[in-house]
């Protein structure tokens, strides 16, 4: 994981239009964004102000219309799309609200996905998904599929798929939206856990209990960050 | 990429029902294109199993630009002077009565010059070959039989090589035993089982002496670094010095024409073969745009997994592969299918082939077939997998996980669906058209009078032996007899002789000329000629359109007549009555002989022949050592087999019978090709016809499904189940519309290519055209129909609650 102290990510006027037949519609304005190594930052904000298009930018999962994005000090907002994947696959863990987790594949298969992709070796790959697992408490249901597991259990696979590829950010898309209370605070503590060991998380969440859990909390609003608040302005 | 085929073999186990489909619709695409590949590369492709087969080429005396037979002396005097032909060889078939052994029995046989045997290069598997020693005036008389008769005839008793066998009552040593594998020339018929040098038969050795004497075929081996250009040219040189050499009638229109071998041997069937295979191309075709849109329509609902994968990093090329990897799959499965289904499916299509196509028996699947299958195999699953791949690959995956569940707008890969069912639609008119006209041009075919009554009539044919048949005196005694014991036999209703029958493949050409008139050297005036007994027009049908026909009174020692045809007559004589006039025919020097009748034209090669002048004088004035016997018998035509051969059994026990059939199946054979090419082609539009249907229904019904929430709010609204209707049926007929406009235009492009294979039909027939249209509508009308009922059934408030 990275070190502390150093800007990991950095949005300057990051605007996204989406544009239909006859109407454009602003899903950001003129973000700026910078999140530092290590650190664990939540979005919020209400249904449709852009937290989600944030997060597919920060992705690249989508580009943004104007501005400029620095990963880890490096211009990715104009990579070709062969890159784009290949930053995804290597710096990049995404933790989806509803899991998506492949259901054709077992437990095992998910994790081993992204490294697959990175052409790594199968007895390493192996190494990193079993640690993985285990680090998330599922190394025991390795060879399950998902639809055998619990919510909670698929989104603690999830973060395993997601950690396995040692990333440079996490990405957490609402990864308690499909969970219940006791479930969502486990996913909430194992993702402590994660940035307590030098993670630097970015999450969306519109519930302010596990906002709480982050350093810094941004809001969102129509396409705009109109609130920035620290752990201890948060914790108040 | 192991586990790309890992998952994708899993994904195929987990939706069974889809993948039996599209694993059945591409094995039998698959299949059906490796049985008719086997034909095109075993008839087509595959060289003859002659050594320097590709250097082979067939050297044909042209009549007036048209390839015809070589005389004997013709032959030798080119291959003394040709230089860019290294090895040249003659050669013609007839039949030969064997005897001595069992039964007298009718062999087919090849009279050959000594050289074929060397330019083949197959060497023999008992004894030798023949030699020139063999092919000498005067020389023992030698013959090479093939492994069958041998094996039939002499039990394979090696000591037969070096021995006599009885040969139209000749004997005969015999030499040699070519392989069984040994075939030429090529008749899958009447496969050659005895080769002798032309020397050796009576026949062929008595016409080699005359320059007039057409009856050869020749064969060369190119000299190496022999181009076919200039070889055409020296040839063409050298037989103008022929003709220079030997000033005779008519012999300034007569040329040279070298082509290769095999093209000369498959030069009737190439066309009717390629036909087939684009077609059965174009059915697989189609099936690939059908599971193209299957599998288009579930990437739909694999969206989401799609977009995970890119989100975790995959390329899109890695996304690419695995769907490929999927199609893949099913293709392999699809293959091996195919493979089996062409294994037992070649044989049924060689069953059904036409005989007369050259090597068919050797068909087979072998390793070039199977190298096409996994050819084919993989195309197929590429064609499948690319178009869904690409479409899928390039969605944005930020949507994607956005849409959730609900599969987003549906829009993915839909214009594409729309233009992959244009495309089949398009496809299948072009082959419907395709098929139509050639089902028309069978039925046209099927309605051409062939000039004679086919009914209950059964025909035999017979070569006399020289040697018990010695002159014409012989012939016209057997002749006789034969005649009357035929007529004695129980049930026949009338019998006749003639020396050919038409549609037999036997054909006697002759010149005449008018008497009265000069003669243009440069011209050679000629017609079918037969030789018939007097009862020979009523018994085949024929009318006599003018004067009369035949007489026992018209014997040997009366004045010579001649009946001549509708053609000849108009073409000889236009705006004249040539009843009464005399035409001297190149006969034995005979006089003139007086025209005492006109009858109608009959088809002598085929059906599809143009009309050509005939002529027949009785067969008592103009004698063959060949004849054929026809008889209407009221007998099925098994038993009245039977009773011919006894009959001439009883008449001379040494005379084999040769080729027994009705004439039913001479005029089924000369309809075999087109027969063949009509049915084939049929079923492949007809498959293709049920794909496009299906191919239209799939995709409305799964536009519809996509367009519940619309549907419903349109009907919330208050649209009625019209509008419903027609909003779907609309959708459906205009993409319907559009692929038979783009079919029509194709097939205007494409039917010309069927120019050669259609009679009495265009290749533009606008009544095929706009039939086949009319077809395919209504089939697609149907196809969109089903749907837009369905979507009228829609519960608006299900509908919308559903989403």
């Amino acid at each position: 994981m990275a070190e502390n102290g150093q800007a990991l990510i950095k949005l300057d006027g990051v605007t996204k239009v989406f544009f239909t037949d006859e109407v454009e519609t602003h899903a950001l304005s003129g973000i700026h964004l910078l999140i530092n190594k290590g650190e664990y930052v939540s979005i919020a904000g209400p249904s449709g102000c852009g937290k989600s298009t944030l997060l597919s930018i920060l992705g690249l999962l989508d580009s943004p219309t104007e501005g400029q994005y620095h990963l880890n000090n490096r211009p990715v907002a104009e990579l070709a799309a062969s890159e784009r994947a290949r930053v995804r696959n290597r710096e990049i863990g995404f933790i989806f609200q509803s899991f998506n987790l492949i259901g054709d594949l077992t437990v095992f298969e998910n994790v081993e996905l992204p490294l697959t992709y990175r052409g790594m070796k199968a007895a390493e790959r192996r190494q990193r998904v079993e640690a993985a697992l285990e680090r998330v408490g599922m190394a025991h249901r390795a060879k399950h599929l998902p639809s055998q597991l619990s919510g909670g259990q698929q989104q603690r696979v999830a973060v395993a798929r997601a950690v396995a590829g040692e990333p440079l950010i996490l990405l957490a898309d609402e990864p308690t939206g499909n969970l219940d209370s006791r479930s969502g605070e486990a996913v909430m503590d194992l993702l402590r856990e994660l940035h307590q060991s030098g993670a630097t998380i970015c999450m969306v969440t519109h519930d302010p209990r596990y906002a709480r859990h982050a350093d810094r909390s941004i809001h969102v609003f129509d396409g705009r960050v109109v609130e920035e608040q620290t752990e201890m302005a948060v914790t108040e | 990429m192991i586990s790309d085929f890992r998952q994708a073999l899993r994904l195929l186990v987990k939706n069974p029902g889809f993948s039996a489909l599209v694993m059945i619709v591409l094995a039998l695409g698959i299949g059906a294109n490796t049985a008719i590949f086997s034909i095109v590369d075993g008839v087509l492709l595959k060289p003859l199993p002659f050594a320097d087969a590709r250097r082979l080429v067939a050297i044909d005396t042209t009549v007036r630009n048209e390839p015809d037979d070589t005389a004997y002396l013709d032959f030798l005097d080119w291959r003394s002077q040709a230089t860019t032909i290294d090895r040249m060889a003659a050669y013609s078939t007839a039949a030969v009565t064997l005897t001595g052994r069992g039964e007298a029995a009718s062999i087919p046989t090849a009279v050959v010059t000594a050289d074929l045997f060397p330019l083949l290069g197959v060497a023999p598997i008992q004894g030798r070959v023949l030699t020139p020693a063999d092919d000498a005036r005067g020389a023992t008389r030698t013959a090479v039989i093939s492994e069958t008769l041998w094996a039939q005839r002499f039990s394979r008793d090696p000591s037969m090589v070096g021995r006599p066998a009885v040969v139209d009552g000749d004997p005969i040593v015999i030499v040699g035993v070519m392989p069984a594998r040994f075939e030429f020339p090529f008749d899958a018929e009447n496969p050659p089982q005895i080769w002798m040098p032309i020397m050796a038969s009576r026949f062929s050795a008595q016409w080699a002496g005359q320059r007039g004497a057409s009856f050869l075929k020749a064969i060369g081996h190119l000299r190496s670094g022999a181009q076919l250009p200039s070889v055409q040219a020296e040839m063409s040189a050298v037989a103008a010095r022929v003709n220079a050499a030997n000033p005779q009638e008519g012999r300034s229109a007569r040329g040279v024409l070298i082509r290769p071998f095999q093209d000369m041997l498959v030069r009737s069937y190439r066309l009717a073969l390629v036909v087939l295979l684009c077609a059965v191309s174009a059915v697989l075709l189609i099936a690939c745009a059908n599971i193209a849109n299957l599998l288009l329509a579930r990437g739909t609902v694999r969206r989401r997994e799609i977009a995970v994968r890119t989100a975790l990093g995959a390329s899109r090329g890695q996304i690419v592969r695995q769907l490929l990897s999927e199609s893949l799959v099913l293709a392999a499965v699809g293959g091996v299918g195919g493979t089996l289904l062409a294994w037992w499916g070649v044989d049924a299509l060689v069953r059904v082939s036409p005989l007369q196509i050259p090597r068919l028996h050797t068909v087979h699947i072998d390793r070039s077939v199977l190298a096409f299958t996994v050819l084919a195999t993989m195309v197929t699953g590429v064609l499948c997998g690319m178009v869904p791949a690409i479409q899928l690959s390039r969605a944005n995956p930020g949507h994607a996980l956005k849409d959730g569940d609900r599969g987003g707008s549906g829009a993915c890969g839909g214009r594409t669906r729309q233009v992959l069912v244009v495309a089949e639609v398009a496809l299948s008119l072009v082959l419907l058209v395709s098929a139509g006209l050639l089902l028309r041009s069978f039925v046209q075919l099927q309605r051409v009078s062939p000039g004679f009554v086919t009914e209950r009539a059964v025909t035999m044919q017979i070569l006399l032996p020289q040697t018990r048949y010695p002159n014409q005196a012989a012939f016209i005694r057997f002749y006789r007899r034969l005649q009357a014991g035929v007529r004695a036999l129980p049930g026949v209703t009338a019998s006749a002789v003639s020396t050919t029958l038409p549609m037999t493949g036997s054909d006697i050409g002759m010149g005449f000329r008018v008497e009265g008139r000069p003669v243009d050297p440069n011209v050679r005036t000629s017609a079918a000629f037969f030789g018939v007994s007097p009862d020979y027009f009523p018994a085949m049908g024929i009318p006599i359109v003018e004067g009369r026909g035949f007489t026992e009174r018209d014997d040997e020692r009366a004045p010579g007549v001649i009946v001549i045809n509708e053609t000849m007559a108009a073409r000889t004589w236009p705006g004249e009555n040539p009843i009464g006039k005399a035409v001297i025919v190149s006969y034995n020097d005979t006089p003139p002989r007086t025209i005492v009748g006109i009858v109608a034209d009959v088809k002598q090669g085929g059906l599809t022949d143009r009309r050509q002048p005939q002529m027949y004088t009785p067969f008592v004035q103009a004698p063959w050592p060949f004849l054929a016997t026809v008889v209407r018998t009221t007998a099925a035509p098994q038993s009245a087999a039977g009773s011919l051969r006894q009959a001439l059994a009883r008449l001379d026990p040494e005379q084999a019978a040769g080729e027994i059939r009705t004439l039913d199946e001479y005029v089924a054979r000369s309809m075999a090709t087109p027969r063949f090419t009509a049915i084939l082609i049929g079923a492949f539009a007809g498959l293709a016809l049920l794909l496009a249907g299906f191919g239209l229904y799939g995709v409305m019904a799964y536009s519809v499904a996509q367009r519940r929430r619309e549907i419903g709010i349109r009907m919330a609204l208050g649209a009625r189940e019209a509008d419903v209707r027609s909003l779907v049926a609309g959708q459906a007929l205009r993409m319907g519309a559009a692929g038979v406009t783009i079919g029509l235009a194709g097939a205007l492009l494409v039917t010309r290519i069927l120019d050669s294979l259609l009679f009495g039909v265009t290749a533009g027939d606008p009544a095929t055209f706009a039939g086949v249209s009319a077809v395919l509508m209504t089939v697609l009308i149907v196809a969109a129909y089903l749907p837009a009922r369905r979507a009228t059934r829609l519960d608006p408030i299900v509908a919308l609650r559903a989403d």
